[in-house]
């Protein structure tokens, strides 16, 4: 079989060389965009964890009831931590704050600063749009005067974040429809070249399986070794890639991580595969 | 005979009864859609051993009549068997195994023009699963017979259409087939290459091959003195 492959590849190494170079520039192109949206969604998603809620409460409430409401909030689904800030405390922090113009702070009355309850989630991204009806529900409830995000960019952000999940969820169809569609639109050129061939043994009286078995062992090869090859590429291309993400969103330092082991297997070995099965079902078509 | 003996391969070797007639059809028409009628009604026997020639005009239904022979398609109705062999039973993966007992010669040599001749003939037997020294012993012999001894490693392509016709027969020869169909094989020769082709043919025919030949060529039927299966407009004009 190993000689049968090799006098394979010998026969037509034009057009398998072809088809290995448009594999791989397609697979590179797969992967660079899949990549690049993968990047841009876990970004967002690592700014918008430090998401958090801030729930104001009433001036002057009762010890008991902000006890209540603190436990009502502790209560929600996915909720890591429930931290209560007092008036003192937002004095405190305002003052930091315009240490610079401190007669602004002057006519201030302190009665009239809220506290305020600050909820951090395991996941915002997963978590938030959980506990929405609930917030919706709690935002009623006696002693709670407003529910809102930490810092509004991050809530914006946080919008973001969830549509380029979808965006990424869309792209990647895309991108694998179009990648599917060229390998098909590909293999299948390369074997109608060799259509008169496949006809020809066929007539000699060659089962399917004697004329496929070579062509589909090259077809497997060219597939996963374009997968790997974009791969390599894209490896090459990674260092850039690092310094280039890296710098977009300056106090994120996040790793640039190309593809994990286990999907680089999965990879390799489904593009091989479906180059396999192009071939077959292009040899049962063109067997006479 | 079940579907399951077709499926062994002790059948394929040895399974198909061959009496006195290798080929027998009864009835056969082919009908091409819409409703284009290239056979219609068209029963006769052939002969183990036998050499026929399958005459009538171009469109006359003789390459279609061949192709089913060959299993390349099915009759629309009627039946045929070769041996006790039915072909309405015989599914499309066994048709491998049919057509390894035959050899077919295209008027358009159907070969691999970037291979060479040796290697042409040679995948003859390969795909019959004869290869190593026996299957190069029986190719340069087939091929010194023909006469192409010398150009057994000039690429196809180069060859003029007679050579070309003869690396076909030999590939279609060197398998030892029981029955021998050529389609026009003279079609694209001029007389004195027809003619030897045909003492080719004929030579082949007396070592115990049966032959098929369809021809639109009455001169080199007319000199010979065999059966002749003539078609008009698909029908049987003359047997």
């Amino acid at each position: 079989m190993l000689k049968k492959v090799l006098l394979e590849f010998k026969t037509h190494q034009g057009s398998y060389g072809l088809t290995f170079f448009i594999l791989t520039f397609s697979v590179t192109l797969f992967l660079f965009f899949s990549s690049l949206y993968y990047h841009l969604y876990l970004f967002s998603r690592e700014a918008a964890r430090s998401l958090a809620l801030t729930v104001y409460l009433a001036p002057d409430l009762r010890p008991q009831t902000q006890k209540r409401l603190l436990q009502k909030f502790r209560a929600l689904p996915g909720v890591k931590e429930v931290r209560l800030v007092a008036k003192r405390e937002v004095l405190r922090e305002l003052q930091r704050i315009f240490r610079e113009d401190p007669e602004i702070l002057q006519n201030l009355d302190l009665s009239k600063l809220p506290d305020f309850l600050e909820i951090h989630f395991q996941d915002p991204l997963r978590d938030l749009p959980r506990v929405q009806p609930q917030l919706r529900k709690l935002e009623k409830e006696p002693g709670v005067l407003r529910i809102r995000y930490a810092q509004s960019w991050l809530g914006r952000l946080w919008h973001l974040s969830q549509l380029l999940r979808r965006l990424l969820y869309l792209s990647m169809a895309l991108l694998l429809a179009s990648l599917l569609f060229l390998v098909v639109v590909t293999v299948n050129l390369t074997l109608e070249k060799q259509r008169e061939e496949i006809e020809i043994l066929s007539l000699l009286g060659a089962s399917p399986g004697y004329i496929g078995r070579p062509k589909m062992m090259v077809a497997f090869v060219l597939g996963s070794g374009a997968f790997l090859a974009a791969f390599a590429l894209l490896h090459l291309f990674e260092s850039y890639l690092q310094g280039a993400l890296a710098g977009v969103i300056p106090f994120l330092n996040l790793r640039l991580s190309l593809l994990p082991t286990n999907y680089l297997i999965l990879g390799t070995g489904g593009m091989g595969f479906f180059c396999a099965l192009l071939s077959w079902l292009a040899v049962q078509r063109y067997f006479s | 005979m079940g579907d399951l003996q077709y499926n062994s391969p002790k059948f394929w070797g040895k399974g198909i009864a061959l009496g006195r007639v290798l080929l027998r059809l009864e009835k056969v028409s082919k009908i091409y859609p819409p409703s284009i009628a290239a056979l219609k009604n068209i029963s006769f026997e052939l002969e183990r051993g036998e050499f026929i020639f399958v005459t009538g005009p171009s469109g006359a239904g003789k390459s279609t009549l061949l192709k089913l022979i060959f299993g390349l398609e099915r009759p629309s109705s009627g039946r045929m068997f070769y041996g006790d062999l039915d072909y309405a039973r015989l599914h499309r993966r066994h048709l491998v195994h049919l057509r390894r007992r035959m050899g077919f010669i295209f008027q358009d040599f159907r070969l691999l023009p970037e291979k060479t001749v040796f290697e042409n003939v040679y995948l003859g037997l390969e795909v019959l699963g004869v290869s190593g020294s026996v299957a190069r012993e029986r190719v340069e012999r087939i091929l010194k017979r023909l006469g192409l001894a010398a150009r057994q490693n000039q690429k196809v392509k180069t060859l003029s259409g007679g050579e070309m016709q003869r690396v076909a027969i030999a590939r279609a020869v060197v398998r030892e087939p029981e029955l021998l169909l050529a389609d026009e094989p003279t079609g694209n020769l001029d007389p004195e290459r027809s003619q030897e082709i045909l003492r080719i043919l004929e030579e082949l025919n007396a070592e115990g091959i049966t032959v098929v030949l369809a021809t639109h060529d009455e001169s080199l039927v007319r000199e010979r003195h065999r059966r002749v299966i003539a078609l008009q407009e698909g029908r049987l004009f003359h047997a």
